[in-house]
């Protein structure tokens, strides 16, 4: 078994857990929750509320944060990784297959996220429901993805990871900006996707882009920042 | 082969410099005198605050190939990451690259019993028993690190822990063996260095009372057919400061007390001759871990005294000294 394989089954092995996949249902139905609400409330722009203030807003940063609190059990990536390490796997390498299985679980729940989200504040005969649908999936599959790797990153900071907590307040204070101060942080693209106000008046298309160089930073950086 | 730490300072240890050669080397010290933190940074799991760490000449930290080649058991083993323990041994295996099979690796040191066991609910004594095994059956290491390497529970043999030790170092290993154990110590053999609060403070030549508490009173163990006749007897013997005896009688043991343990023996024997009593063993009895530190304690202040009344005793003579001319 590689060291990326050894990361990959690591990860999925720490998510598919009773307790994690307990977080992704209670995760779930808030936002459906969230999302009824919000369609009672006021069916006009119901759905850019329900995702950009909940789902996508507080839901997933928050199970993106404790998925990778989970991966790690609670440690900085190189302590986490130790249990390869020793017998010679090379830690950016089981780092990689983590972020991979990370990358993927979280870009799977950001999709479902954003897809219930928008289900649930839309009437079924809406036309624009499966287009909304489709749209609000690939924006949530692309936030997964990007905190994923910025949570990652936060945790090669601190004794035991604590940088994943400072990551989750600065994307959550700074990162809700329109100003030059949000731009490293994933929440301000985010938003700008949803139709929110856009980061330094960035087109929407760029946003996209921005996550994908977020992510590819953010993951360099963490790969980077464990030893060999 | 040999293991290096120049200046290491992490947990505990505060700026140690020391070499490990080929051969085996036993550290006597607490996991809180900096022995646990002391293993993993030769494993190359953590990084010192301040100095290197070399294992044939590369920092373990910064090289998989080097850590591939360093059997290690930490004072905590962590649960191996897979589903029961003999995948956990056949990822350690497989990551190594030097193949072989994770059963046999078990079976081999009496644990094949429990090669189905959920990773998750092996007891912390079993994971170390599986980590010493992977480490002891490491081929061509180029160091083993080991804590408390004779206390790994009841399934251990530790004769043949000891045996392998001492072959992995005859074949030119750095071999050290980290424990807080006077009694491991002087079974396990090899060089002694004593760690104490951070720092390596004596070598002593061997792990016998005389060398780990130098000046302190030693005592034998002595068993006997007639214990309570021998004691009447020893009581009297000028070599004897001391007798500890069970006096109800069901104890066929008693530790003798003197300064040397050469006049103890032979007083002990020249009393069993005379009262015609079978002595079947007699042995020192090893110092506890803390009377070796409160020793290490008197040597520190000894030395401290000296060099204190040798710069006192100088100043004195250049105060008594007559001025010479020009000076004032």
């Amino acid at each position: 078994m590689t060291a990326l394989a050894s990361g990959a089954r690591l990860g999925f092995g720490r998510l598919v857990r009773v307790s994690s996949l307990a977080a992704a249902v209670i995760a779930l139905l808030a936002v459906a929750t969230a999302a009824l609400l919000e369609r009672r409330a006021s069916p006009l722009l119901a759905p850019d509320r329900a995702l950009t203030d909940v789902a996508l807003g507080i839901v997933l940063p928050l199970l993106a944060y404790g998925s990778v609190s989970r991966a790690l059990e609670g440690q900085r990536l190189d302590r986490a990784l130790d249990a390869f390490a020793r017998y010679g796997a090379s830690r950016r390498s089981v780092a990689l297959g983590v972020l991979a299985s990370l990358t993927l679980s979280l870009a799977v729940s950001g999709a479902v996220i954003a897809a219930v989200s928008v289900i649930v504040t839309r009437v079924p005969a809406d036309p624009l429901l499966l287009r909304d649908t489709l749209t609000s999936s690939w924006i949530g599959a692309l936030a997964g993805a990007a905190y994923a790797a910025w949570f990652l990153l936060g945790s090669t900071f601190g004794r035991h990871g604590g940088g994943r907590f400072w990551a989750l307040a600065v994307d959550w204070v700074v990162g809700a900006g329109s100003t030059a101060a949000a731009l490293p942080w994933p929440r301000g693209h985010i938003r700008n996707l949803l139709g929110a106000e856009p980061v330094m008046r960035m087109p929407e298309w760029s946003a996209s882009l921005a996550l994908v160089l977020l992510f590819v930073l953010y993951a360099t950086l963490a790969l980077v920042r464990s030893p060999k | 082969m040999s293991v290096e730490l120049a200046g290491v300072s992490a947990g505990p240890l505060a700026g140690v410099s020391v070499t490990f050669d080929a051969g085996l080397h036993v550290v006597l010290g607490q996991a809180s005198d900096g022995a646990a933190v002391l293993v993993e940074l030769i494993a190359g799991l953590v990084a010192p605050r301040a100095g290197s760490v070399r294992v044939d000449g590369k920092d373990p930290r910064r090289s998989p190939e080097t850590r591939a080649r360093i059997g290690a058991l930490l004072e905590h083993e962590p649960v191996f990451p897979a589903r029961d323990l003999a995948g956990g041994v056949s990822n350690a295996l497989a990551l190594r690259g030097g193949g072989g099979e994770a059963r046999a690796l078990l079976e081999s040191h009496g644990l094949a019993g429990v090669a189905a066991m959920r990773a998750a609910d092996a007891p912390p004594e079993l994971r170390r028993h599986v980590a010493l095994a992977l480490a002891l059956e490491l081929a061509k290491p180029a160091a083993l690190v080991l804590f408390e390497p004779l206390a790994t529970g009841a399934l251990s043999s530790r004769d043949q822990v000891r045996a392998r030790l001492v072959e992995r170092a005859a074949d030119g290993v750095p071999v050290i063996a980290l424990t807080a154990s006077p009694r491991d110590a002087s079974e396990l053999g090899g060089s002694l260095v004593l760690l104490d609060r951070g720092r390596f403070v004596r070598r002593p030549r061997a792990a016998l009372p005389s060398e780990l508490t130098p000046n302190a009173p030693l005592a034998l163990r002595v068993r006997a057919s007639d214990v309570q006749k021998l004691v009447a007897r020893l009581a009297t013997d000028p070599a004897v400061s001391g007798l500890d005896w069970d006096a109800s009688g069901a104890a066929d043991e008693v530790l003798v007390r003197g300064a040397d343990a050469n006049s103890l023996a032979l007083a002990v024997m020249a009393a069993a001759r005379e009262l015609d009593v079978t002595v079947s063993a007699i042995e020192p009895v090893l110092p506890a871990l803390e009377e070796v530190r409160a020793a290490n304690v008197a040597l520190w202040r000894a030395a401290y005294d000296a060099a204190y009344r040798a710069g006192r005793d100088h100043a004195e003579k250049r105060a008594a000294a007559p001025k010479t001319e020009g000076t004032s």
